[in-house]
């Protein structure tokens, strides 16, 4: 016990700083969330196609983007931990994983939602469907990797070869659409929405952004707290004293 | 579209519960974390008498 202790007292560095609490962001985010959400189900005109199914597309397609921005996320914060070799960057990489499956998860679930009416079916092997569902699985594998070992150092090194992985498969995800032309519509712009559309889409995203920004920095600072806790364990089996 | 509603109501209760439930889930984590943080410095601080007793 002690010598495991000891161990990976020696092998991991300094502990860092645990970050305050942040309520004014929660709040923040919120409110954001909840007026970006009541002003486009609200003021969008039903679409000339789909009717107001178009109303899912502006909580679909946010969680998408979140899903890709956290894989971006994690992929700099592997990148970091594998350069620099610090734990705060191991510990950002996992915090973004996290919240990236849970957006994943809902991008895969609302586009279901929304593709049963619209498309006829609620899943279909095409190339934007398949390779987000992969993402999904990387997200998870990510976490049972985390899970399923205990060693600080290697748990953060395979973490962030799955992570780097992860973030090749979510250029993937994006340039899909172009390179395999399936089901799935390619990537909109505001030149080829109506103005109602485009906001709508804009603010949800702003208020999906404050939550995923929400969701690291507060995972983050449990990481910070479990390690720093952690920490002083081993400082007390060791023997040392508190600065 | 008929029951169009009701696939947009269950996307919006997805999204709210998903959101929702790991924001809980993160809050229940964190406050855990901070009493074992506080609980640890509490003990670093009195050292190993004050860990004995």
């Amino acid at each position: 016990m002690t010598e495991a202790v000891m161990e990976r007292a020696a092998t991991s560095g300094a502990v860092p700083a645990v970050p305050p609490r942040r309520p004014l962001l929660a709040a923040v985010t919120l409110l954001t969330l909840v007026g970006a959400e009541l002003f486009s189900v609200l003021t969008s005109p039903p679409d000339r196609d789909m009717g107001n199914l178009e109303k899912i597309l502006y909580i679909h397609v946010p969680c998408a983007w979140m899903a890709m921005t956290a894989s971006l996320f994690v992929f700099l914060a592997s990148v970091g931990y594998l350069w620099k070799r610090e734990e705060r960057y191991d510990m950002i990489a996992a915090a973004s994983a996290e919240a990236g499956t849970l957006f994943t998860a809902l991008t895969v679930i609302l586009g279901s939602i929304w593709a049963r009416p619209t498309w006829g079916t609620w899943w279909t092997w095409d190339a934007r469907l398949t390779s987000t569902a992969v993402l999904l699985l990387i997200y998870l594998g990510y976490l049972a990797l985390r899970a399923a070992t205990d060693d600080v150092d290697r748990r953060a090194r395979w973490s962030a070869a799955v992570g780097i992985l992860g973030a090749i498969n979510a250029g993937i995800v994006y340039e899909s659409v172009v390179w395999w032309r399936t089901i799935h519509q390619i990537q909109s712009s505001p030149s080829s929405m109506g103005i109602m559309y485009t906001w709508g889409l804009r603010l949800n995203a702003i208020a999906m952004l404050l939550v995923l920004v929400y969701f690291i920095t507060n995972r983050y600072r449990s990481f910070c707290l479990i390690r720093a806790t952690e920490m002083m364990a081993e400082d007390a089996v060791l023997g040392r004293r508190a600065p | 579209m008929t029951g169009e509603w009701g696939y947009i109501i269950a996307a919006y209760a997805v999204t709210w519960l998903g959101i929702g439930g790991y924001a809980l889930r993160l809050e229940r984590l964190t406050r855990r974390a901070e009493q074992e943080y506080e609980a640890a410095r509490g003990a670093q601080r009195a050292g190993p008498a004050g860990r004995q007793s």
